[in-house]
């Protein structure tokens, strides 16, 4: 690979690029899922293809395409080179990349069990076990299971020196269970929702996570949540899931940090951030009890890799610290505006996407606090768990978020189950009114598989740590 | 890549096939698209890629497996792993085999001057969409793309299908210290595409959403301009107008077909014939894609089918299916809402109070048989009384019922756009006026 990269490479410095870079990618797809005992969807899917990035006269140019021939690795370079020099008819000032080390190395996703080499009758076999105990009641009318897996290998090389040879493994699984009588709808999801828990790791993580053991407690509450009080209306302490901070903490953390977002450059599809330059390391964002890390070097997570898609280092660092923020998530090209070197937060979804900031790993710090004592001091709340819908403003403020299920907290007791639960906040004012954080026996990395930023679309992956929290007086059964 | 290609693949994986009942589905797209922002260009691509999705049929048994290299090896490999997964199965008395050949009506959506126009001709336009921008001391930010899709099937029951179309879009959004405003246009040919034209449109909203004032939550009379009224329409075709969700019975139609469930002024069809969408004659079973009226006068007339929910229901499929096997069912993908005999400006006109609104953000369904849905507004939010636009406001949170606002559509434009919903999905409609939408929470801006 390193002879087909020079190609690249040495026609973009012909072609007048003061810097370039091509990754060489090869992803590896398997995805099976049953609906309602029949296969609901099969992927085994390859795709091979190179991107190259340029800058030419200060500013940036990208093509890609699916052939590895030698000529085409040659024209996708000169494509890029042509596209940056037209960029440059339109820039201010010229990109300039942070200083970074170079490196020439090889990483690797940690995996014991190879995913891809588990058969994929044993799969099926997991899939088809577990819908028949989800539709076990005439009123679930959707069951859906699925297991999935992900191999990205990628050669990265750059103008500069560095060369990467990264393989990255994720794998997953889950369930859904929709119960649908007289008019009403309700779905429960396990591990959580949007196809279950994925991870940076191999199929011992589908092994571990009791799929069989609780279809049966899955497909109750579903037909439970038919005839659940609804969620009240009005303001109540609310307790979250660590499903449903995982979410969040994305939504409302996450993105907000993203420092091309701050900047504007979002502006045009999910918009900006109220993180703006100069709330930087003063803002409070929250109460003294939330802290958050990024971390892209956590076991087990799915934006967990050696090296970034700019070929810097995997990093840990904080983005609120004790409840004020201290961090963005930043790559090469705009990490000098805030001063320092990048955070290793560029990352492309794949050969044919320019690679731009993303969320790393994301995680709400372990606090002192069981679940258990959390309920038992709340006079007047609800438990809400896994996350049904979400949606917030352009600006990273108003958020409004839907949970399968919850449960009423009466006295420090949990009390009647609640169905069509939704919760809505204005991000500081309600990280601000956390007031007590599970401890980490009961912290999970949970994963989040549709990222989605960028025109054209991107689709990243990444996860989010978290145990239960309280937040007090938040506006919850938000209805028409 | 093109449709002679196709033809020499189809032939190569039917001959690896090996008499196996075969499906060839063949995606080629092609897309350049220059980002900017701050006025200035921030990304600028232009990539492209062709996948064949090779799926087999064994008995009852199917597999499917894909790739995009078209070398003899890589498809033999690939057309062998559709062949293992469906020999590791159970049979499935429900899998239907692949349909015989089909007849479909012409349809060209393709302007082949849209992939001729070079990167720097795209630079040039921004750069003068801009420029208006910083004369007034604002900054501009969105795209400019330009590119194609095709789309071919073929499979071993002698059944062939191939159609493309071409498509340019230029969205910007246009930010002044304290307000914003948006435009987009998306057409098969470049060239009825206009980005100053658009940008001037933004830029005045924006200007005129300067010092926005905060107005409390609760119902008001909207006027939503055509792409809000996509938005709700998205979770229509979404949710509620395909035939899985319709017979599984978590449809806002479920039982209701006949019955009038929306306004007797709302017309939908979904109909990839008309002039102003974009999309393929054919679905992903290689079924002729056909007009479909869903709602007319009010009154739910049809859900849209793929083979296999049509013969669940007793009907034949509408050409509706999307790549096989998946979890959906079928869907419309190009819907379209009927205009009527009104305007944006008679609408203002014709308003004591209420709020006229140009596009919805990150909306999410709460609950599918009323089609609840929460989002944002964006872009420009302005509160009319007696019959003019009085001042901007400040973004809101709504929380509301697809069904119910469209039981309560007081006007239609009589002009139809093809108009983007946030997550996508691009729908023919126009601008609406709707009674007593409701506002859950406001914003900080």
């Amino acid at each position: 690979m390193r002879d087909l990269t020079a190609i690249a490479l040495n026609a973009a410095k012909r072609h007048g690029a003061s810097y370039a870079d091509i990754r060489i990618l090869h992803i590896t797809v398997e995805d099976l899922t049953v609906r309602n005992g029949e296969l609901g969807d099969i992927r085994q899917d390859e795709s091979l293809g190179i991107g190259v990035r340029v800058i030419v006269d200060g500013a940036w140019g990208f093509a890609a395409g699916p052939s590895l021939r030698k000529e085409d690795i040659r024209k996708t370079a000169v494509q890029a080179c042509r596209i940056a020099k037209a960029s440059a008819k339109l820039k201010k000032d010229r990109v300039r990349l942070s200083k970074e080390e170079v490196v020439d190395t090889a990483w690797q996703t940690p995996v014991v069990i190879d995913p891809f080499k588990v058969p994929v009758s044993q799969k099926l076999d997991l899939l088809f076990r577990t819908d028949e105990i989800l539709r076990k009641d005439r009123r679930i009318k959707v069951a859906e299971s699925t297991v999935g897996c992900v191999r990205e290998r990628q050669w990265l090389a750059t103008s500069e020196g560095t060369f990467i040879d990264q393989t990255l493994t994720r794998t997953g699984a889950g369930y859904s269970a929709t119960a649908v009588e007289g008019g009403e709808v309700q779905k429960r999801s396990y591990p959580m929702s949007f196809g279950g828990q994925y991870m940076g790791m191999g199929y011992e993580l589908v092994m571990g996570l009791a799929l069989i053991e609780n279809a049966e407690k899955t497909r109750e509450e579903a037909v439970a949540l038919l005839t659940a009080k609804p969620c009240p209306s009005g303001k109540k302490d609310l307790i979250l899931d660590g499903t449903q901070l995982a979410l969040q903490i994305h939504e409302s953390m996450g993105h907000p940090s993203e420092l091309d977002r701050v900047l504007g450059l979002e502006e045009n599809y999910a918009g900006r951030s109220f993180l703006t330059l100069e709330k930087y390391k003063k803002f409070r964002y929250g109460s003294d009890r939330v802290t958050l890390m990024a971390d892209s070097t956590v076991p087990g997570g799915l934006s967990t890799f050696g090296y970034d898609d700019d070929g810097v280092r995997a990093q840990r660092w904080p983005i609120v610290q004790n409840g004020i923020f201290v961090g963005y998530h930043t790559n090469r090209e705009f990490a000098p505006v805030i001063g320092g070197s990048s955070r290793g937060a560029c990352r492309a979804d794949s050969w044919a996407s320019l690679p731009m900031i993303r969320i790393t790993n994301l995680s709400l710090m372990p606090g002192d606090r069981t679940p258990e004592e959390l309920i038992a001091d709340t006079k007047d709340g609800i438990f809400m768990c896994t996350n049904k819908s979400w949606s917030i403003d352009q600006m990273r403020y108003n958020f409004q978020f839907g949970c399968e299920i919850g449960w009423e907290i009466k006295n420090g007791k949990l009390g009647a189950m609640l169905k069509n639960c939704t919760y809505q906040g204005i991000t500081p004012e309600f990280w601000g009114s956390c007031d007590g954080v599970s401890n980490g026996d009961h912290w999970t990395l949970w994963g989040v598989v549709n990222c989605g930023k960028g025109q054209p679309g991107q689709t990243a992956e990444m996860s989010h740590g978290a145990a239960p929290a309280r937040f007090r007086k938040v506006t919850v059964g938000v209805t028409a | 890549m093109n449709e002679s290609r196709f033809r020499d693949i189809v032939k190569e994986v039917m001959a690896l096939a090996e008499g196996t009942a075969v499906e060839i589905l063949f995606a080629l797209q092609r897309e350049g698209l220059t980002r900017f922002g701050n006025n200035i260009v921030s990304q600028h691509i232009d990539t492209g890629n062709a996948e064949a999705v090779i799926r087999v049929q064994k008995g009852r048994r199917q597999g499917r497996a894909s790739c995009n290299q078209f070398d003899r090896a890589t498809l033999e490999r690939t057309v062998r792993k559709a062949v293992a997964i469906a020999a590791v199965q159970a049979e499935d008395p429900a899998l239907l085999t692949f349909p015989e050949p089909q007849s479909y009506q012409p349809l060209s959506h393709s302007v082949p001057a849209t992939l001729a126009v070079a990167p720097d001709e795209k630079v040039d336009q921004i750069r003068r969409a801009v420029s208006l921008c910083r004369r007034k001391k604002t900054t501009a930010a969105g795209i400019f793309s330009h590119g194609m899709q095709a789309v071919g099937l073929a499979n071993s029951s002698g059944l062939f299908a191939y159609n493309d179309y071409t498509s340019a879009s230029f969205s910007v959004t246009v930010m002044a210290d304290d307000s914003s405003g948006w435009a987009d246009s998306t057409q098969p040919n470049i060239h009825a595409v206009h980005p100053e034209v658009l940008t001037s449109v933004a830029l005045e909203k924006a200007l005129a959403g300067r010092r926005p004032r905060a107005l409390p939550p609760g119902e008001y009379d909207v006027i939503l301009e055509p792409a809000a009224v996509a938005e709700l329409l998205l979770f229509m075709a979404w949710d509620g107008f395909g035939a899985l969700p319709y017979l599984e019975g978590r449809s806002f139609v479920s039982g209701r077909l006949g019955q009038k469930i929306l306004s007797e002024k709302v017309m939908i069809v979904d109909d990839v014939y008309n002039h102003q969408t974009l999309g393929l004659n054919f679905d992903y079973e290689g079924m002729p894609r056909q007009r479909v009226v869903l709602v007319d006068g009010g009154v739910a007339k049809a859900v849209v089918h793929d083979r296999k929910t049509a013969k669940e229901a007793g009907t034949e499929s509408t050409g509706h299916a999307l790549p096989q096997p998946n979890t959906n069912g079928p869907m419309p993908l190009n819907l379209m809402l009927a205009g009527g005999d009104s305007s944006v400006d008679e609408m203002v006109a014709s308003t004591d109070r209420g709020l006229l609104i140009t596009h919805f953000h990150y909306t999410n369904i709460l609950e599918p048989m009323t089609l609840m849905i929460t989002g944002m507004t964006r872009d420009g939010v302005f509160w009319v009384e007696k019959g003019k636009v009085r001042h901007p406001v400040k973004n809101f949170r709504f929380t509301e019922s697809v069904v119910k606002a469209f039981n309560q559509v007081e006007a239609l434009g009589r002009e139809t756009v093809y108009a983007h919903a946030f997550w996508g999905g691009g729908i023919v409609c126009p601008a609406a006026k709707i009674r007593g939408f409701n506002f859950s929470s406001g914003t900080r801006f």
